[in-house]
């Protein structure tokens, strides 16, 4: 699909493929497009050109039943939780909100957002609070849990752990791993941080300027990268970089099957 | 408030390492903040060296009060904030004894401060040349033609593209790596000796991040400050500092040359903080992640503070809070039983 305007193209030419329960992760910086396309993915801007298939549904040519079915399919979580959390509703609040369509009873929908809770590790004392009374990492377990409330088979994360201490990422990506075996999901993960899509990711799609200038399974990604771009991004991350330099290995080989251990549930 | 001396037992340490070399050397600080919910030390007894011409990285997660050393260095603490205890000793003038108002004029010419918000240091209402040539004239007496020579001088040195023009150009107009980069300039245009940065890069894209930690080394090689970077993210501290202060609940736990430190940390949360990296872990498998949570600083341990979360806790441990000694190599630890990375600590 392309999208031109009068100085340039926001997308070229993009071709991207999201295969059932797989993890890509869609990466590029500031400008590079890939805000762009999740929009046209989700059909929040109209593309110049080009289609976009969910099954065999044509989203950009879809009528307006068939958006708001699919749309219950494909949730997105964005990188600003307190962005996206309006704070001055409280957490149940806003989890309830993205299940309104389900038109259940108060009390179902009270049950539904214990379940949803209890899915993303908080304690159903956090319905009744504000966005403010949690930390970062809280706060995007929240908006995790919004986004589960329709039961999607796709999940769009923007810059999931980008606004987080690097302490506390590896927990979000714990948990949306977790969440993907538990759930069935298919993962689009957009981010410009190499280390995250090293972690969670199936393929890796590259974007620069607008194009799609590389994909690949993720292990030749980033033992080949082919595009100076994408070499580029690598040599650029830190963490890979000192990865290579350590000369003991920071975990041992074998996983120890060390999950997440992080008590978010009493204290919010 | 007035500066009261406060001597701990526990928190003692006066700087094993203070050499000609020291250019800063913070001992024992202590800050205390008056929040609504009672009285707390987010910095509790601090005890740091920066030599000559080195970048220091303090390294910590959200709320370990790096920050808060940062502004009490750099005299830019809140209203409902104050040093309570210690010294912060540049060129051996200790400028936690001066008064607010005497301290604003050190604090320009002697301190440069760079942080993650640039536009906390930038007014949107004025050109950015403006500012920088304000800045200029501020410490010294420069016409106007020289001031504004001088601002785009600095403005190519930060590496800018065409600076002249970016002379006229509103912070909105910029991008957030030029935007840094006028920080920097501003920061460095009175020749400060420390320069204080605290999450310069966070808000990067990685290239750009890139970018400014290698601009940074270049500018410290040729202007000769030294600096303190603050940061939660050890890789970045790994790219641009020569020696790392761990930072928990208040205090130091470990320092050490940067890579002496990430090749064998000694410190069990030092060790926890690099296997949290996603980076390091193993792709497609889980993130080990440190256990429990970082203690309420109301209600804080009376032992070790990292004690309730330690996979490596002795008796001792909840007792006393262990001191900050020498470890060996230029390096300091506050543990009683640190244990290598590699003998497999869970």
């Amino acid at each position: 699909m392309g999208r031109p305007s009068a100085s340039f193209p926001a997308l070229k030419a993009v071709d991207l493929t999201l295969f059932e329960g797989e993890t890509v992760a869609l990466v590029g910086e500031s400008g590079s497009g890939k805000s762009t396309l999740a929009r046209c993915m989700l059909r929040l801007v109209q593309p110049s050109s080009g289609s976009v298939y969910f099954g065999n549904l044509d989203v950009l040519t879809a009528s307006r039943s068939q958006l708001m079915d699919f749309r219950r399919h494909v949730q997105i979580v964005f990188q600003d939780p307190f962005g996206s959390l309006d704070p001055r509703l409280r957490i149940g609040t806003s989890i309830a909100e993205g299940m309104r369509h389900l038109e259940l009873t108060s009390a179902q929908s009270r049950a539904r957002c214990i379940e949803l809770l209890e899915l993303v590790q908080l304690s159903p004392r956090a319905l009744d609070r504000y966005p403010h009374e949690f930390s970062g990492g809280q706060r995007q377990r929240i908006s995790i849990a919004r986004a589960l409330g329709p039961s999607p088979s796709v999940l769009l994360a923007d810059e999931p752990v980008s606004a987080l201490d690097v302490s506390v990422q590896g927990a979000i990506l714990n948990l949306l791993r977790d969440l993907q075996k538990k759930l069935a999901l298919t993962y689009l993960i957009i981010t410009h941080d190499l280390s995250v899509v090293r972690n969670i990711s199936d393929r890796v799609a590259v974007m620069y300027r607008g194009a799609l200038v590389e994909t690949a399974p993720a292990d030749e990604f980033f033992d080949h990268p082919q595009h100076p771009h994408s070499r580029e991004l690598i040599a650029a991350a830190p963490s890979l970089e000192l990865r290579s330099r350590l000369h003991t290995p920071v975990q041992p080989e074998e996983p120890t099957g060390q999950r997440d251990t992080t008590n978010f549930g009493e204290e919010p | 408030m007035p500066n009261q001396t406060h001597h701990s037992e526990q928190n003692g340490v006066t700087s094993p390492f203070a050499t000609e070399d020291s250019l800063l050397e913070v001992r024992d600080l202590t800050v205390t903040m008056n929040l609504r919910q009672g009285i707390i030390r987010p910095v509790d007894g601090v005890t740091l060296s920066l030599k000559r011409g080195e970048i220091l990285g303090l390294v910590g997660e959200s709320g370990c009060g790096k920050t808060t050393v940062a502004l009490a260095v750099a005299s830019l603490l809140p209203r409902f904030a104050a040093i309570t205890g210690g010294q912060i000793l540049l060129n051996g003038r200790d400028l936690a004894a001066l008064k607010r108002s005497d301290m604003r004029a050190v604090r320009g010419a002697m301190i440069g401060t760079v942080f993650q918000d640039p536009m906390s240091s930038l007014d949107p209402c004025f050109r950015v040349g403006d500012q920088i040539t304000e800045a200029i004239r501020a410490h010294g007496r420069v016409t106007r033609a020289d001031a504004v020579a001088k601002a785009v001088a600095m403005l190519e040195t930060v590496g800018m593209p065409d600076p002249s023009r970016q002379m006229r150009a509103y912070p909105h107009e910029l991008s957030g790596g030029m935007r840094q980069r006028v920080g920097l300039a501003i920061a460095l245009i009175s020749d400060p000796m420390v320069l204080v940065a605290d999450e310069p890069t966070t808000a990067l894209d990685v290239t750009l991040q890139r970018q400014i930690l290698q601009l940074l080394q270049r500018l410290r090689r040729e202007f000769g400050f030294s600096a303190i970077f603050i940061t939660h993210d050890l890789a970045v501290v790994d790219e641009v500092a020569d020696r790392v202060a761990v930072m928990y609940c208040g205090q130091i736990v470990e320092t050490g040359p940067v890579q002496d430190v990430l090749q064998d940390p000694r410190h069990p949360y030092t060790q926890g903080l690099l296997r949290s990296m996603p980076g390091l872990a193993t792709p497609g498998h889980d993130v080990p992640v440190i256990g429990g949570e970082v203690p309420d600083m109301l209600n804080l341990p009376r032992g070790c503070r990292f004690e309730p979360r330690c996979p490596n806790r002795i008796g001792q441990c909840a007792d006393s809070l262990p001191l900050l000694n020498p470890s060996g190599n230029d390096r300091q630890l506050r543990c009683y039983n640190p244990t290598p990375l590699s003998s497999g600590v869970a």
